[in-house]
């Protein structure tokens, strides 16, 4: 029962986050602060969802987070050069799965 | 505020109040063309989408539910760091109230998104809502680079998308729950692909803004409330102070546009 609570107060939320801009931008005028917030934000939110995926990792002990830190560049790398999401995904993710293996 | 407008076959003369009768009769467009399309803007999402809930499916199995928990979150939640952040927090017993603040601080990037979107949204008609439930970092990724052909609908080019995103999500995490118990595969690991989601986001949205600034500011945050707050509390502090540092840096990084 518990669980359906949790489960029925996060729907709210992730709903009611996603209604908001289309609520309150009504036929409006878009605040200056807003729009720049929404050109800005994005990408520092993206940083900070990396250090938070990379946040368990230890780079004091061995293998010192060479595993995580390489394969993110790697996906980075291809899709800076490849612009092919799919392939950076699968391709940095398969390298992390066989490196935590033989590291 | 400039819109970005290259869709060329939306109509908008009706204010948002298209039927779906009116949808569904809309001519001039090749059907399969724009099914095709809408497959192929989101065949990328659709594979991560998948991969990454199979991984929450998974891991929820994994802490002991069962795979109608994880139909119902992924139907209703529809958040992947949300729904992956979860998990850990139901197996430590963490009070609803927590949850809740945890759950809004995580996915209220979200607001950001129906910024400058308004409009096209209005031709969704009876979808509206739908499309609004279904924008996730991905849809908004896929909506902010399209170009669609002359023939394809670009109204039901944006719903398809956003519908067959939303199915692998969905059948992603209910076929990981109920695989993880049988298929005797090692997983772990696997969840790096959002690690590598979040980059390419990033990657992509890198070319969006002549200063990056904002990037470099969220990463020493990020970093310095790791350290401070620890890797199970930094979170919350790191959004919020990046957020308060974005507004006070504003004519840093956005020069001679002062409100």
């Amino acid at each position: 029962m518990e669980l359906f609570l949790i489960i029925a107060v996060c729907s709210l939320i992730t709903f009611g986050i996603r209604l908001i801009p289309f609520v309150l931008l009504r036929g409006r005028e878009i605040p200056g602060f807003i729009s720049y917030l929404g050109r800005y934000l994005p990408p520092a939110i993206m940083a900070v969802l990396i250090i938070y995926c990379l946040r368990s990792v230890s780079f004091t002990e061995s293998p010192y987070g060479v595993p995580e830190l390489f394969c993110a560049a790697l996906c980075a790398l291809l899709q800076i050069r490849m612009k092919n999401t799919i392939l950076s995904i699968a391709t940095a993710t398969a390298a992390y799965m066989l490196l935590i293996r033989l590291l | 505020m400039d819109v970005k407008e290259k869709n060329t076959g939306r109509d908008r003369q009706n204010g948002g109040r298209t039927s779906f009768s009116e949808l569904l009769r809309r001519t001039g467009y090749d059907r399969r063309k724009t099914i095709g399309k809408a497959l192929s803007q989101s065949l990328p999402v659709m594979f991560s989408y998948f991969v990454i809930s199979f991984a929450f499916g998974v891991s929820l199995e994994a802490a002991g539910y069962r795979p109608i928990t994880a139909f119902l979150m992924s139907v209703f939640i529809y958040s992947g760091t949300l729904q992956l952040a979860l998990v850990p927090m139901l197996m430590a017993g963490i009070s609803l109230p927590v949850i809740a603040v945890s759950a809004f601080l995580m996915t209220s990037r979200h607001m950001f998104y129906g910024i400058g979107y308004t409009d096209r949204f209005n031709t969704y008609g009876p979808f509206k809502p739908y499309m609004i439930y279904t924008y996730t970092d991905e849809i908004y990724g896929i909506f902010s680079s399209t170009d669609y052909e002359k023939d394809v609908d670009p109204v039901w080019a944006d719903i398809l998308t956003s519908m067959f995103c939303r199915w692998c999500w969905i059948g992603g995490s209910v076929i990981g729950a109920i695989a993880g118990d049988v298929l005797p595969l090692d997983f772990t690991g696997v969840d790096f692909a959002i690690t590598c989601l979040f980059t390419c986001s990033l990657v992509g949205q890198w070319k969006d803004t002549p200063s990056h600034l904002n990037i470099l500011l969220a990463v020493i945050t990020g970093v310095i409330c790791l350290m401070c707050f620890g890797a199970d509390n930094f979170i919350l502090p790191a959004l919020s102070f990046t957020l308060i540092g974005l507004l006070l840096l504003r004519k840093r990084i956005e020069p001679g546009k002062e409100a």
